[in-house]
């Protein structure tokens, strides 16, 4: 090989290492919305152990919750309306869309008592994931999400009830607020989600 | 003779203003922190039982000791911020962090309005930001009860706070934050809680649950995890203007009347 196609072939293998992290860093293709979710440059741990960042969610559909496997007042009412959800949703919706569940019990809800808590509600976990994480982590998604929270003082917490419908590129396209709130809303901006309706 | 000295004396005032505006002194930053002493501290907002027939949460908290920016945070030092984390840039920063209005008083993304502004606190600034720019300090924002625990002054001088607090929210908004630095400090060495900006707090989405559960059907308790409400002390107007403005705010949300300062560890 002479120096000079040496030197062409070095420099085409560099822009193709060089283009293939770009692409790496944007698996859809598309810059992500500045407005996602997935800015968030957060890592969560699921009820299985894996360390999931939160921004691989992207590509799905996601009804996601806050709340703590302990809590005895709203937070039995949230999942109920996620797994009601669930029930409605319609068949061409299969393996597009996940719902996540992001505990603010950070010390106390750990993999297994998530694990344990999905298995008592019979949750499937091939689209249900239950998340904890670090307190930063979970400030922010609160932030984020709007929710409001904070210590009881009796190692519970009060916060507001929230379901948000994510869109797959991590934009809040609806949310659900109080535990007395009807899901049906919710469930057909999803169903529009899934049959591909143009985002807002 | 007379008419060069002039022009020459104009010309070098001149030089002398533009560089101060181009170049801002970012040694000259506001960054002093004071320790707080661990003390005790009565919120504003009572805690009721997280469940009926609980224990009601005792009103008194203890506040370990903590260190606290004796001023707020200035543009100045906002820029030396930003220059070091180009994402925070006007023109960079993500929509999810902070609102269309996010530094908007600035006339770039690193130039400030005037050289005046410096020292001024910053303001149009979000949660992500003033937490991001904390962190970048090894810090955090305070906690709404640190803030508190500041300004309550171990109860120095209380009523005098309550009515420079009344006073400068009846004061109409003037054109010009005032700088940093021209009252005098509490007992705590602390500066400026009262009389420039509202401040950011890190856990400013706590009171957002108590303010969601004044429910019009009445059902306080179908939107909120247990309960809170009733304040500590009725009579206490600023401490129910500050409640009101922390439970109407957003994480990206700015305004030119909400700034921040940073908190830490004591050593």
């Amino acid at each position: 090989m002479t120096l000079r196609m040496r030197f062409a072939a070095t420099a085409l293998s560099l822009v193709a290492v060089l283009a293939s992290q770009a692409r790496a860093q944007e698996p859809s293709g598309a810059r992500l919305p500045t407005t996602s979710l997935y800015n968030l440059d957060e890592t969560w741990i699921r009820q299985d152990g894996a360390r999931i960042p939160l921004a691989s969610l992207r590509g799905q559909i996601v009804v996601a919750a806050m709340g703590y496997t302990t809590c005895r007042d709203i937070c039995p009412a949230i999942v109920a309306d996620m797994m009601w959800i669930d029930r409605h949703l319609p068949p061409e919706s299969a393996g597009k869309v996940k719902f996540a569940f992001f505990t603010f019990d950070a010390s106390a809800d750990t993999p297994e008592r998530l694990k344990l808590y999905a298995d008592g509600h019979g949750l499937d976990l091939g689209h249900w994931m239950l998340f904890d994480a670090d307190e930063n982590s979970v400030r922010e998604l609160a932030a984020a999400l709007g929710v409001g929270w904070r210590p009881d003082g009796a190692g519970g917490f009060n916060h507001t009830a929230v379901i948000s419908l994510l869109d797959a590129e991590g934009d809040i396209v609806f949310q659900q607020r109080g535990a007395e709130a009807d899901s049906r809303e919710l469930l057909e901006k999803l169903k529009a989600l899934v049959r591909g309706a143009p985002r807002r | 003779m007379g008419r060069a000295r002039t022009r020459f004396g104009a010309l070098a005032a001149a030089t002398v203003a533009f560089a101060s505006l181009a170049c801002v002194d970012e040694d000259a930053r506001s960054e002093e922190m004071v320790v707080l002493p661990a003390g005790n501290y009565t919120p504003f907002l009572r805690l009721t039982a997280a469940r009926p027939g609980a224990p009601a949460p005792p009103n008194l908290v203890a506040i370990p000791a903590f260190k606290l920016d004796v001023e707020p945070v200035t543009n100045a030092d906002y820029i030396g911020f930003v220059r070091a984390h180009p994402s925070w840039r006007r023109s960079n920063v993500k929509r999810l962090f902070a609102d269309g209005m996010y530094l908007r008083n600035w006339s770039g993304d690193l130039a400030l309005a005037d050289d005046r502004s410096a020292d001024e606190p910053v303001t149009n600034v979000s949660w992500f930001a003033a937490q991001a720019y904390c962190k970048a300090r090894g810090e955090r924002l305070p906690t709404t009860e640190q803030w508190g625990y500041a300004l309550a002054d171990n109860g120095r001088g209380r009523d005098e706070v309550r009515s420079r607090s009344l006073d400068w929210f009846a004061r109409t908004n003037s054109s010009r934050l005032p700088a940093i630095g021209a009252g005098s400090a509490n007992g705590f060495g602390v500066r400026d809680l009262v009389g420039l900006v509202w401040e950011w707090t890190l856990d400013f989405n706590a009171f957002s649950v108590a303010a969601e559960s004044r429910d019009p059907n009445g059902k306080d308790s179908a939107l909120v995890c247990g309960a809170a409400t009733g304040a500590t002390d009725s009579t206490d107007y600023p401490g129910f203007m500050r409640f009101s403005l922390r439970a109407s705010l957003k994480a990206d949300y700015t305004s030119d009347i909400l700034g921040f300062r940073c908190a830490g560890a004591a050593p």
